[in-house]
């Protein structure tokens, strides 16, 4: 088999989607690149060692893996300092990759009632979800959406009207996660951009614990300490650089003994 | 979390090099148009140097104002004196005139152009004492020659104007210091006359008259006076006349100018010396703007940026999504929307749980 191949065949079994089935846009960005390259396998890399490093970081009842023997479920939310740094890309890439090789119920959790992004990912706009589920207007199963073949589904933001910080703030989210997390293995949870919603610490504090996303080269080291700092409360179990580019030949890091 | 600390071990700090490999051209930039832009600067069309020497010698009139300076000889005096002759526009303009540089009767405009060519090009230079070296650079050879000719021409006939000058100066001041004198001696003869007519002088006078002597002392000191002035009035006579022995100064043409047959050699520190030094301060300039673009990014790029900050790093995900010009302008990604396109529309293949609604849009 090719590299190409290799590449293509990887991705769609990361994504949890099977062969020729659906795969997630975030996914697909990753076939939108020449798939045998090295910022695509490495891409695929930089997945599994996120996937790794929660492994060793996650509380000590969590880090017997695989999943089937885990004690519990586990809520992980994923925000950013900022909007367009990832985290909804970083949430779903991971949701799909926990999916594939944990061989658990995925839920991916779309708490961002600003941007609605996984639902537009997955084509599911206008449907209704999580807010609709806190308003009481419909139940967590009626806006749980599974996919055919892979242990994954999906609840978007939804469209009840109402303000985001009360939902947030809602005493109904609480058992509504708690349920998610009986349903599945792991409830993954797209949050909003920590500096631009104060949703977001609350939500965080829901969590098990909350993956920063930041943007190589757009992220400032002052909005990660300020989001660290509002995220105090909450279980940050670490930070993800993404969109990682490095313009560095390898001679000269070689060259120079420059670690990654 | 500290900012510009990089790790144990790691000399260079590897956001640095980042920078400098992502912002090379800050680097190539200035390296590249600095020079060229001193090498565009200091270029200069081909110069013809025409070149003559012409020897000074000063006359018996010459000014005494720098006698006594033993520095001074009379080819520095000259180099001074056709340095402030080429500082008036009328020299000038006579020179380029005489050079047919420019007609008589053109525009002032015409001949002032024509007179800042001369000052641009002609220099003087004292080779020795007596030694006048006149250079005159121009674009074209004979225009050089031309203009080498026309100042040392303008140069000689100042000096001779300059002469004719003083002498008809000096000649009008004497002509009327003799008529004076003249009358003064009138006058005493006069006077002497009609005391000696009264008191005649008898014979066997035994002592001298005191007022007599003093008479014929007058006589005698307007004798001598008048006398003087004839002399000087005969030399400024002669000096109007044109005799070169008594100009103020004699220029003779030595070497006439020359016709420059090959450009002047371009120095080598204009050939050199200028471009290696912009390169050089390019590449300082260069240097420093990486630098300061090192220092004022303050975003993260590595774990080492947030290295400080008390929680781990998970992991790194490679921007994947990066294309570069070629790709984002070609048919690749057209290809590229395609697939994500197809991706979207499987991606609606998610049904719900309740199973009321169907994923399928």
């Amino acid at each position: 088999m090719t590299d190409l191949a290799e590449a293509i065949r990887e991705i769609q079994l990361m994504a949890g989607l099977g062969e020729h089935l659906a795969v997630p846009v975030a996914s697909a960005r990753l076939l939108t690149q020449p798939c045998g390259s090295p910022a695509a396998v490495a891409g695929l890399r930089g997945f599994k060692g996120i996937r790794g490093s929660l492994a060793v970081t996650l509380p000590a009842p969590i880090v017997q893996l695989p999943l089937a023997a885990a004690p519990r479920s586990l809520a992980i939310g994923v925000t950013s300092p900022d909007y367009g740094d990832g985290k909804t890309t970083m949430a779903i890439a991971l949701a799909s990759s926990l999916a594939h090789d944990f061989g658990a119920q995925v839920m991916l959790v779309d708490a961002d009632f600003h941007t609605h992004s996984v639902g537009r990912e997955y084509g599911l706009e206008g449907r209704r979800g999580l807010s609709d589920a806190i308003a009481g207007a419909s139940t967590l199963a009626a806006v749980t959406y599974r996919h055919r073949r892979a242990s994954l589904s999906v609840v978007t933001a939804g469209n009840a009207a109402g303000d985001p910080a009360r939902m947030a703030r809602s005493e109904r989210l609480a058992p509504l996660v708690e349920t998610m997390k009986a349903t599945s293995g792991f409830v993954v949870l797209d949050l909003p951009a920590t500096l631009h919603s104060m949703n977001a610490p609350v939500l965080a504090r829901r969590c098990d614990g909350v993956i920063v996303v930041v943007r190589a080269g757009h992220t400032s080291q002052r909005d990660l300490e300020r989001s660290l700092h509002l995220l105090r409360d909450a279980n940050v179990l670490g930070v993800v650089i993404n969109r990682q580019r490095s313009r560095v030949p390898r001679w000269m890091e070689r060259l120079l003994a420059m670690p990654q | 979390m500290t900012a510009k600390q990089p790790p144990e071990g790691d000399v260079i700090p590897r956001k640095l090099v980042e920078t400098a490999f992502s912002h090379w051209w800050a680097f190539v930039l200035p390296v590249v148009l600095a020079p060229a832009l001193v090498v565009a600067l200091a270029r200069h069309p081909a110069v013809y140097a025409s070149r003559a020497t012409v020897w000074v010698a000063a006359g018996a009139l010459a000014s005494t104002s720098y006698v006594n300076d033993p520095q001074m000889t009379a080819a520095k005096a000259q180099v001074q004196v056709l340095g402030d002759l080429l500082a008036t526009a009328a020299f000038r303009e006579a020179v380029a005139v005489a050079a047919g540089l420019v007609a008589a009767e053109a525009p002032a405009e015409a001949r002032a152009a024509a007179g800042d060519e001369v000052a641009a090009g002609a220099s003087a230079a004292a080779i020795g004492p007596n030694l006048l070296g006149v250079i005159v650079s121009n674009a074209a050879p004979d225009r050089a020659q031309r203009v080498a000719v026309a100042v040392i021409a303008e140069f000689q006939a100042r000096a001779l104007s300059e002469t004719a000058r003083q002498a008809a100066a000096l000649l009008d001041s004497y002509q009327r210091e003799l008529v004076a004198a003249n009358g003064e001696l009138s006058a005493a003869q006069a006077e002497l006359a009609a005391y000696t007519k009264v008191h005649p002088i008898a014979p066997g006078a035994t002592g001298p008259d005191p007022e007599h002597e003093r008479l014929q002392s007058r006589v005698d000191t307007a004798t001598t006076v008048v006398d003087g002035l004839a002399q000087a009035l005969r030399e400024a006579r002669l000096k109007a006349a044109g005799d070169s022995g008594l100009q103020e100064v004699t220029l003779t043409v030595q070497d006439p100018p020359s016709l420059p047959t090959a450009p002047e050699a371009v120095p080598a520190t204009t050939r050199y010396g200028y471009p290696a030094a912009a390169l050089f301060l390019g590449a300082v300039v260069g240097v420093g703007a990486i630098y300061f673009r090192y220092r004022a990014d303050h975003t993260i790029r590595s774990r080492a940026d947030i290295a400080g900050g008390g929680v781990p790093l998970l992991g790194t995900v490679p921007e994947i999504g990066h294309r570069g010009w070629l790709q984002r302008y070609t048919p690749l990604r057209l290809l590229a929307r395609r697939r994500r396109n197809y991706a979207r529309r499987m991606a609606a293949a998610l049904l719900p749980l309740a199973g009321g609604e169907s994923g399928r849009r």
